[in-house]
């Protein structure tokens, strides 16, 4: 029977020298939908991330991913990632560009060439995050946010179906941040893509999201945040006494408060 | 210069210097860019317990030397990779043991004198033609590969994680180059010794990156840096008839420190 589901995980365990760090891990995504994964650090965000692109193997339970049990299964492009911001060496020697094509590059086989459509991909997603004048420039001369910018633009220039992003919006302003999570509405509609991505901004996420998980260490709530995360879930995965607003269109207050 | 090319070890230590260049220019590239330039210290004297061995059993030591440095390669990438030990502290371990190792097998061999300083700092006049068909067959294999994967070798050293979903095998291309490493360091210890050979490691790489921006271009300078450098080591060190790695790494170095010191004061 065909998966109709972008991701699944069915009770996965996973663990770090004999300790788990995730438990009892079961949702899934849709196609075209947008779920947001929240939680304290050291919550295992990134390891359910990991788990999920098979960079890290569940002591226990499945995980499925585009109806296959494993990424590497799926044809290269099919799914970008954008890991958790890390410092680049600021004298790696590649441009704004480079670093965009290196997706569209690495899913060519030997003697497929580079071409023109290509190098289309390459400005029309530097412009989709508003850095195709920056496009000659040398990275590492780029500030963290701009350099954030351009990997968000690298990941979206490879056209997949499933994009997974690790914090995407760390260091990018308030204006940037807005565009962007318009930016992930557009993609899902428009091109159908799935997306999952770790935050921790719940309140603005939740304006934007199909679907949320709470996690630490399990996942204490997951649905649609505007139908209300309980407060047992809030607390356990906050901390008590934490309230947080949501914002979306409707609520206009919310947005001029910002 | 045109007697000194009569000389059969110097013909051969001269286009083996050019060729161990090109393979120097690229492997220090990517070695460096992956923060990995302590790896070529630690595999270089990872050669020394080979070395010992082969000349206590009687092996040539450039096979017993492959084997140590092969081994110790792969086993610290894999450790690493696995999270059970750290890179640098894999690379410490190794060597001090290997090291440790070869002085023990030297112990044992008292009645044998070998050359040992010509291991630790490179002797041209045991370069024979043999070794340079070596590093003919090792640039043969390793050029086309490198130019084949050049795009997916650049992303995984950029960004390891993102170039493993898109669908490069970077475990695989890492033991790669890991043992190409390995093989590039024992050709070139005849030359440079197993001291030395880590300056062709790091040297190319950061010299060229005090420089260029753009990789094909930093490519092309650590090449070009390092036979420059390898030759003019070569050529003085048979005027003034000093040994020939220490000046090769004497002049690289000196040539490393003063563009550092052009490139500071020119864009202040
Ligand atoms: N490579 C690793 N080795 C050992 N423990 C790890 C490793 N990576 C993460 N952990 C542990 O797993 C837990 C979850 O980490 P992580 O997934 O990075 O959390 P988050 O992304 O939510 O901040 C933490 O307790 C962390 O210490
Ligand atoms: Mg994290």
């Amino acid at each position: 029977m065909q998966d109709t589901q972008a991701v699944r995980f069915n009770d996965v365990w996973v663990s770090y020298r004999n300790k788990y760090v995730l438990e009892d891990i079961t949702f899934s995504v849709g196609e075209r939908e947008i779920f947001s994964v929240v939680g304290p650090n050291g919550g295992g965000k990134t390891t359910l991330l990991h788990t999920l692109l098979g960079l890290k193997k569940p002591a226990r339970g499945t995980v499925t991913i585009m109806g296959k049990t494993s990424a590497s299964e799926l044809p290269p492009g099919t799914i970008a990632f954008l890991p958790q911001m890390h410092h680049h060496d600021r004298t790696f020697p590649v441009s704004v560009s480079d670093v965009v094509a290196m997706g569209i590059r690495a899913a060519k086989r030997p003697g497929q060439r580079y071409t023109p459509p290509d190098r289309q991909a390459v400005r029309d997603s530097l412009a989709l995050v508003s850095m195709e004048d920056h496009i000659g420039d040398h990275f590492g001369t780029l500030s963290g946010g701009q350099q954030q910018r351009v990997l968000i633009a690298r990941a979206l220039a490879m056209h997949p179906r499933l994009l997974v992003m690790d914090e995407p919006s760390t260091g990018l302003d308030a204006v940037a941040q807005d565009s962007f999570y318009q930016l992930l509405q557009r993609l899902r509609d428009s091109e159908g893509l799935s997306i999952v991505f770790v935050s921790h901004d719940v309140g603005t996420v939740s304006g934007i999201v199909d679907q949320i998980a709470c996690l630490n260490r399990r996942i204490h709530f997951h649905g649609n945040p505007r139908d209300g995360i309980p407060a047992s879930a809030r607390e356990a995965v906050f901390g008590k006494g934490i309230n947080f607003l949501i914002h979306d269109e409707h609520c206009k207050t919310c947005r001029r408060r910002r | 210069m045109n007697d000194l090319m009569l000389l059969e070890f110097f013909r051969n230590a001269f286009f083996m210097s050019l060729l161990l260049s090109l393979l120097f220019g690229l492997l220090s590239f990517f070695i460096v860019l992956r923060n990995t330039a302590f790896l070529g210290a630690g595999i270089a004297h990872t050669a020394f317990g080979g070395v010992a061995l082969g000349v206590l059993i009687g092996i040539d030591p450039f096979y017993t030397s492959l084997v140590f440095c092969s081994t110790a390669a792969i086993l610290i990438g894999t450790l690493a990779r696995h999270g059970s030990v750290s890179r640098d502290s894999g690379i410490g371990i190794f060597f001090s043991f290997s090291m440790a190792l070869g002085a023990l097998f030297i112990a044992a061999g008292k009645s044998y004198t070998f050359d040992l300083s010509g291991y630790l700092f490179g002797n041209i006049l045991g370069v024979t033609a043999g070794d340079l068909y070596i590093v003919l067959g090792a640039a043969a294999v390793l050029l086309p590969v490198v130019l084949i994967f050049f795009q997916k070798i650049l992303y995984m050293s950029f960004d390891e994680e993102a170039a493993q979903v898109s669908g490069v095998p970077v475990a695989a291309v890492d033991a790669f180059l890991h043992l190409f490493l390995a093989l590039v360091i024992v050709i070139s210890i005849k030359i440079v010794g197993i001291i030395l050979v880590s300056a062709l490691v790091v040297l190319p790489a950061a010299f060229s990156a005090i420089f260029f921006r753009d990789y094909k271009r930093a490519i092309a300078a650590a090449i070009i840096y390092t036979a420059v450098s390898m030759t003019a080591g070569l050529i003085c060190s048979y005027y003034f008839d000093m040994p020939a790695g220490a000046t090769m790494v004497v002049f690289a170095g000196t040539v490393y420190f003063i563009s550092l010191i052009i490139k500071r004061t020119v864009s202040d």
